[in-house]
């Protein structure tokens, strides 16, 4: 990880400026590392002023300095600094000492920052740089697969948010979601609506210990995110960057042909379409017009010979183009960093469409000497606008069928049933978007009488709103629908952050630092929603909702809050021996009425081995660290939780008499808990950080163990008494794992440095305990089969009956209610029937056994080449997950009717009398229990790849730039998988439905000018 | 850190005022309401699949109850779904009787409304008991989890039915005293004649059944009346108009009308979709599908007239008991027959069709001869042809009905004294009286002027013949044969479909296998079969 912290800081250094601006004495010369290679891009700034160069690709420099009282600074990241005065010399040359111990080197923790030597837990920063040139509008997508123990999904549309689990899931109800902090303070906000490019750094909090001083929000990770800020004696920089990707889907799939799609409903109803007693042969005397379902349009259309391509007709392939535009620099007392972001995505899918505009000023400035005061802000306009067809009909619509008639006006029902035309809905004007706004003001004072103590004050203020309008003439059956729909959240807090940080005792043996935190946090919530149908003019569109026949308002609102403080207290003795202890108390208003606050402790030890005298000649041994910690984690339930609701809703009014005046119905929804608790989860992890033969190789290696208690669970009640569900704590579960990172930098000279590095993560997910009681006397304890809960199995175990391949034609075995081409269900317990109580079983889980990701850095002289890949294991049985061709939750085949006239997918495999050895069932059947394939969704995919090419400084300096980068990277290029259907990565599989959409694959230009 | 909800309601504090318990009746209706009229396609699996109709399409999917095996299981939706409906009904209910006793209003209105509250626990205990056997009994408000739930016996369920329906009768306000739409103490005595008959008590049950009958405010409709009153048509039709439901229109036959509105907050029918009840969707036949012998659309397409019926899709069919047996004997007289009421021609409509005018029947396309399921003859009374909402007009002129339509857009019969009737004759022949048994049957019959019944030919069966013709689509059938223990012999006579692979133990619904799992501290015992 130190050379991912290099590597960040080198961004930053990049942007530093060589050009004159009138001195007079010119000073130049070479910078070397301690075996005589030139190191280029080091920042080399005259002392007390802001004056300053980069050394270029040679390692050479020069710089006008006021005059022979200058002292020129050398700095590099990963190098130890060094000051020069100049004198009377024309020519300096200088040789930087490699800082082996990268003393420097810091993290960040939660409410400040720490040497990443002196860390007890496990924090992993992202490397950033490896992903530059990915088309990624959102960090998290610069994270994927990229850092053990961290799992990021994958995205379908344009700027959706990725999901992101830390070291598996510690919650059955719980929230899933880390915590994620934006430069030192609590972000609840899109990810996505922060600019990529304004990010520094990401560090990812994972074990209990690190997480803890987050106390009750901590249990799922926390994400620390910081963005750029100007360096103080920096000279301006000003960089411009600007990237085309062009997306298509990793799998290609089409739907079925006409003529495909006419032999799919012979197959359909093979009983009738084909001759007893084989049906492989064609039965002459059926026809689509005699023996199908198909409604009028279709059979016209077979009679026409129509064969359209509904699929292709609304696909496009996608692109994304981004701009951006940043300043960064500083003067004597103030720094800056200003940026403007423009992204627009057009997805593969017509309308998924997503523009984003961002601007962020991150300002500081030293007014005293004791006291700095400064704002990180930004805003975020993103706009979804444009409604995408409909995909849950779309794959389904008949080849026979088009949108348009003759004269060109869409078909409302183009099957003739109550299927609507998937293309109506995207005609529709449509307004979506997202905006954020956000400040984060701070002061710091360094106490001047108390050297060391520090008072930090972060208050923040964010502020997110959406606005929808949708207006849409074929809605509502045609009369003309319209809506608008306004939301806001408003979240605040302030922090009071104390430091006293001092080495004492001899040779400051001794270090000591403490923390105290004491802040607040509350989100307001608001919602107004109008819906109008019935419009005779829907000309004002979503604007004039009062010209609609009927009006229906709704409106929503809710507050939380939360209240915390927080101490922490580091030790270290020579920084040989590391101490960590934190303490927290949390309070949250979503909580029951006895539970509302509680204390999340942790502790941390360290010991660098390296630093004993046994170690410290060593040849090959340049660090070896052991740490271990425990800590105490809580998670949230969702607000209100614990209250018993009584709402209105519209589907509980009623009127009498005709012509009636509505009266609201109310309904107890939900039973109170007034005991509900905060889920806890306790845990260890223990580590060991190592680089060796002179850091070429380094890495780390953790284990960890945590069990959740009291966890929040939506227990399942039998609906005989009026709920289905009560939110409780139940039980306890388990996750333990391990992790590794390993990075190689076997070739390091003058024009040629490889890097490659293996990360590696596995966790296993356990439930240890339930409800605790054994009512069936079986000497264990009961596992809650109707919530889907298992002893000793994982969360995701999977509970369902085993498929046995398929009934054929011939079997004489077949129960009622089955017929060839269904599955055949195993009679575990050998009754002669199929039933829920006998013949289910745990067939496996859908956590992965393991993954990892592989990542690879060449460059040769001016040329960088990169690539990832990604891979994430099911072993024998885990990693799966239902893949039914015929049912999804948004379209389903489950009528002869609909099996017949649905198209499909031409890449199923299902059963026919003449394909008796397929994967998968035949459709339009119900039989007596329902049950579906589970399938594997290992891959392996090359994530990312890409070649740059930084031009020559010589040439830059002519042209006054600073550098011009070119490049070429492709994403998601290949994936390996025996999942069916769209993506394994997603889930998406072979059924139609709503968000079934493939993951895209891209290939994206790019270029990057410093001036 | 005091957590206080702003778009919901605290359950604490919303049992005060009269308003409030009206509200939470409000929720009680429109659930009933909901669970048989809205828009599931569970709420029509009480009607189809038994001895009067079946899957029209003729295929075996549970959407349309094609197979009692598989939509029989424990694990599908349908058993959990009446269960679960019935069962929240239950739970507000009681919610309601719990806090009307804390609450500080009237006597009087406390009364009517713990009347109102428990006539509703009766009705879904009568639904629950006819449909899966002796249920558990839960009687008070549920605070805290549970999960010991066991079965009382059937004995104990029709008790608990009694005292409700009991209460109710005390209680409720006479017919007249009510809104349309509202209970009354009439029904509360229907429910109690039926209870009683399968106590065994016939006396009570006659008794019961009588105060309906005898009450002055209530009698069959013998005269053409209502919003079509001058049109050609008879009174049966009549009954089934837009608006002829309530006794607002005249009506002194309805006992509860569920209240259907279109495109008004609660009144359940929506103008431009799929708002529920849907019988008029499902029953009738796809008949604009078909073609004219030329190969030429016959039709065009879905119409708000009598030979079209609206936007029918052809689901529910009736069994050809349904559509010839069960009329053989007066198949000319008796008005429920009537062509207007029953629908068993249908002639071309398309102008450009050489058949135009013609019959389809007397002249059938390629479609009709081989897909038999796409026109069939068809009831009337769930649809209403020209009364459609003016929205789904797509030609007003042609009165060509958009794909939107999807409803019978009028309020729906409950109960209806006809039954209460037929429902005395019942109690009557139980108790060896066919003679008033006969009698009873013979008012209804009457009315139709269909010819009338002997005494000796009176038995369960010819009763359930005559709520055949009189009550299709009104009463929920499948709970009707289930209460009389009927239904797998009679599916098996007159059902083609299912007769074949409905089983001895179908008699019954299974107890939702969810249940089974979820009530983990008590046992919940299956019935036989499943």
């Amino acid at each position: 990880m130190k050379n991912t912290i290099r590597i960040i800081l080198l961004l930053m250094l990049v942007f530093s400026v060589q050009w004159m601006n009138g001195q007079t004495s010119p000073v130049s010369g070479t910078v070397t590392d301690s075996q005589n290679v030139p190191l280029s891009w080091v920042n080399i700034v005259e002392k007390g002023t802001t004056n300053g160069v980069v050394t270029d690709f040679d390692g050479n420099y020069t710089i006008s300095v006021s005059g022979s009282s200058a002292v020129l600074v050398f700095s590099y990241i990963g190098y130890e600094e060094k000051e020069v005065p100049v004198g009377s010399n024309t020519n300096v040359d200088v040789s930087l000492q490699e800082d082996l111990d990268a003393l420097d080197e810091v993290v960040v923790v939660g409410y400040g920052t720490q040497r990443k030597q002196d860390l007890t837990g496990s924090i992993v920063s992202a490397d950033l740089k490896q992903f530059q040139e990915s088309p990624n509008t959102n960090i998290l997508q610069s994270l994927q697969g990229s850092l053990p123990g961290v799992t990021i999904g994958s995205t379908e549309t344009a700027g959706a948010e990725p999901n992101i689990q830390i070291r598996g899931r510690s919650t059955l109800n719980g929230s899933q979601d880390p915590l994620v902090v934006l430069d030192g303070v609590i972000y609840r906000g899109r990810l996505s609506d922060i600019n990529p490019k304004d990010i520094k750094s990401v560090d990812v909090l994972k074990d209990p210990s690190s997480k803890a001083i987050y106390g009750a929000q901590a249990a799922n990770g926390i994400v620390i995110v910081s963005t750029k800020k100007g360096k103080s004696s920096q000279k301006t920089t000003i960089n411009f960057s600007t990237y085309l990707s062009v997306q298509t889907p990793t799998q290609s799939r089409r739907t079925l042909n006409r003529e495909e799609y006419l032999t799919a409903a012979r197959d359909t109803d093979w009983q009738n379409g084909y001759l007893a007693p084989d049906f492989t042969e064609v039965n002459p005397d059926w026809t689509i017009e005699n023996n199908t379902a198909f409604f009028p349009p279709l059979l016209e259309g077979l009679g026409k010979g129509t064969d359209f391509n509904w699929f292709d007709a609304l696909t496009d392939p996608g692109y994304i183009r981004d701009h951006q535009l940043s300043i960064a620099g500083s003067s004597n007392k103030t720094s800056y960093y200003i940026s403007a972001g423009l992204t627009s995505q057009e997805g593969w899918v017509l309308n998924d469409n997503y523009d984003r505009k961002t601007v962020r000023v991150n300002f500081d400035t030293q007014l005293y000497d004791w006291l700095q005061i400064g704002v990180n802000t930004f805003g975020s306009f993103s706009d979804f606008s444009g409604v995408s067809p409909n995909l849950s009909t779309l794959p389904a619509m008949s080849p026979l069928t088009q949108p348009k008639d003759e004269n060109g006006e869409y078909i409302i029902n183009p099957l003739g049933n109550s299927s609507v035309n998937p293309f109506l809905q995207t005609t529709s004007d449509d307004r979506d978007n997202l905006n954020n706004i956000s400040a984060i003001f701070y002061a710091s004072i360094d106490v001047p009488q108390v050297p060391g103590l520090n008072f930090r004050v972060n208050y923040s203020n964010n502020y997110r709103w959406s606005l929808r309008g949708n207006s849409d003439i074929y809605g509502a059956g045609l009369t003309g629908r319209a809506s608008k729909q306004n939301t806001s959240t408003f979240d605040t807090s302030l922090d009071n952050i104390l430091t006293y940080e001092k080495r004492f005792g001899t040779d400051e043996n001794h270090g000591f630092k403490a923390t105290l935190v004491a802040g607040f946090n509350t989100v307001d919530f608001e919602q107004t929603r109008a819906v109008g149908t019935g419009f005779s003019n829907l000309a004002l569109s979503y604007n004039s909702l009062e010209q609609a026949v009927i009006q229906q308002i709704s409106s929503d609102a809710w507050t939380e809050s939360y209240l915390a403080q927080t101490g922490r207290i580091n030790y270290d003795y020579k920084r040989k021996y590391l101490l960590s202890a934190s303490l927290r108390r949390d309070g949250f208003s979503g909580f029951a009425a006895n539970n509302k606050t509680s204390l999340f402790p942790s502790i941390g030890l360290g010991w660098v081995v390296s630093k004993e005298n046994f170690l410290m000649n060593s040849t090959f041994v340049d660090n070896l660290k052991l740490r271990g910690s425990y800590g105490v984690n809580g998670n949230l339930t969702s607000r209100y939780s614990s209250l018993a609701r009584l709402e209105a809703p519209s589907s509980s009014r009623y009127l009498f008499g005709d012509g009636g005046t509505t009266i609201n119905g109310q309904t107890v929804v939900s039973l109170a808990n007034p005991d509900l608790k905060w889920e806890r989860t306790k845990g260890i992890n223990v580590g060991v950080d190592f680089a060796l033969f002179d850091n070429k190789i380094s890495g780390s290696v953790d284990y960890y163990k945590s069990k959740t208690y009291d966890l929040l669970w939506d227990f399942i009640l039998p609906e005989i008494s009026g709920f289905s569900s009560i939110r409780s704590n139940v039980g306890e579960l388990e996750n333990s794992g391990v992790e590794f990172a390993l990075d190689f930098n076997p070739v390091h000279t003058d024009h040629f440095n490889w890097n490659f590095g293996v990360n590696f993560a596995s966790n296993q997910n356990k439930i240890n305990k339930l409800l605790g009681e054994d009512r069936n006397n079986d000497g264990k304890e009961d596992d809650l089969v109707a919530n889907g809960l298992f002893i000793g199995e994982s969360i995701g175990a999977v509970y369902s009956y085993e498929i046995n391949g398929i009934y054929q034609i011939g079997d004489t075995d077949i129960p009622d209610g089955w017929v060839p081409g269904q599955y055949r269900l195993k009679d575990l317990d050998g009754d002669g029937a199929i039933t829920p109580e006998g013949d289910k079983k745990i067939i496996g889980k859908t956590e992965p056994a393991y993954q990892f990701g592989i990542k690879n850095s060449l460059s040769y002289n001016n040329f960088t080449f990169n690539f990832f890949i990604s891979s994430v294991q099911g072993g024998k049985n885990s990693y799966i997950q239902n893949n039914d061709p015929w049912s999804s939750p948004n379209f389903s085949y489950s009528t002869p009717t609909l099996a017949q006239s649905s198209n499909r997918f031409s890449d199923i495999d299902y059963w026919t009398p003449k394909n008796p050895g397929a994967r998968f069932n035949s459709p339009g059947v119900s039989t007596p229990i329902y049950a579906s394939h589970y399938r594997d969704r290992s891959f392996i995919r090359l994530q990312d790849i890409s070649l740059a090419y930084n031009m020559g400084s010589h040439l830059m300096e002519k042209i006054g730039l600073q550098n011009i980068k070119l490049y070429a990277s492709g994403k998601n290029l290949l994936t390996f998988t025996d999942w069916d259907g769209w993506d394994p990565e997603t889930g998406q599989g072979l059924g139609i439905s709503n968000s079934g959409l493939p993951v895209m694959k891209s290939i994206t230009f790019g270029l990057d000018i410093s001036f | 850190m005091k957590e206080e909800p702003l778009d919901f309601f605290d359950p604490g504090n919303s049992f005060v005022t009269v308003d409030n318990f009206e509200s939470s009746l409000a929720d009680l209706y429109a659930e009933k309401r909901d669970m048989h009229y809205g828009y599931s396609d569970y709420a029509f699996h009480l009607i189809t699949g038994t001895d009067i109709f079946f899957n029209a399409r003729e295929s075996g999917d549970d959407s349309r109850f094609g197979s009692y095996v598989s939509v029989l299981n424990p694990t599908k939706g349908l058993t959990l779904y009446y269960w679960t409906q019935n069962y929240k009904i239950i739970s507000n209910a009681n919610t309601i009787i719990s806090r009307l006793a804390v609450a500080e209003i009237s006597e009087g209105d406390k009364m009517k409304i713990e009347g109102e509250a428990r006539l509703f626990r009766a009705l879904a205990y009568r639904d629950l008991v006819y449909l899966y056997g002796g249920v558990p009994l839960v009687i008070e408000e549920v605070t805290s989890p549970k999960t010991d739930f066991v079965r009382a016996s059937k004995e104990d369920v029709l008790n608990q039915i009694v005292a409700d329906a009991s209460y109710a009768a005390t209680n409720l306000p006479g017919i007249t005293a009510v809104q349309d739409g509202r209970l009354s103490n009439l029904v509360a005595q229907h429910l109690l004649a039926e209870t009683y008959i399968s106590l065994g008590d016939y006396n009570s049950a006659i008794a019961a059944a009588s105060v309906v009958i005898e009450d002055p405010n209530t009698a069959l409709m013998t005269q053409r009346f209502g919003s079509l009153a001058t049109e050609p048509g008879d009174v049966y039709w009549d009954l089934f108009r837009v608006g002829n439901q309530n006794r607002s229109s005249g009506n002194t036959e309805a006992l509860w009308v569920a209240q259907m509105e279109v495109d008004v907050p609660g009144g359940l029918l929506d103008g431009s979709g799929n708002g529920g009840n849907a019988y008029e969707r499902y029953h009738v036949p796809a008949t604009w599908t078909l073609n004219d012998p030329d190969g030429k659309n016959g039709f065009l397409g879905p119409r708000s007239d009598d030979n079209m019926g609206g936007h029918g899709v052809s689901f529910i069919r009736g069994t050809p008991f349904m559509e010839s047996t069960l009329w053989q004997n007066d198949f000319d007289g008796d008005m429920r027959n009537s062509s207007f009421n029953f629908k068993r021609t249908v002639t071309y409509d398309n102008p450009e069709s050489a058949y135009f005018g013609k019959s389809a029947v007397d002249f059938p396309g390629t479609v009709i001869e081989s897909a038999n399921w796409r026109w069939y003859p068809w009831l009337t009374k769930v649809t209403t042809p020209g009364q459609h909402p003016t929205n789904l007009y797509i030609d007003q002129e042609l009165k060509l009905l958009s794909n939107s339509s999807a409803s019978t857009y009028r309020d729906q019969y409950y109960l209806r004294l006809a039954e209460t009737y037929l429902l005395r004759a019942e109690a009557y022949l139980d108790n060896g009286n066919t003679t008033n048994a006969a009698a009873d049957i013979n008012i209804v019959r009457a009315r139709s002027l269909a010819i009338p019944v002997s005494p000796g030919e009176v038995t369960l069966d010819y009763i359930l013949d005559e709520r055949a013709r009189e009550l299709s689509f009104e009463e929920q059938r499948r709970i009707t044969l289930q209460r009389t223990g009927k239904l797998v012999e009679r599916v098996r006579k007159y059902n083609p479909w299912n007769s074949s692979e409905i089983q001895d133990y179908h008699g019954l619904f299974p107890i939702p296998a969810k249940e089974i799992e979820a009530n983990i501290n008590g046992k919940l015992e299956q019935n036989p079969g499943y």
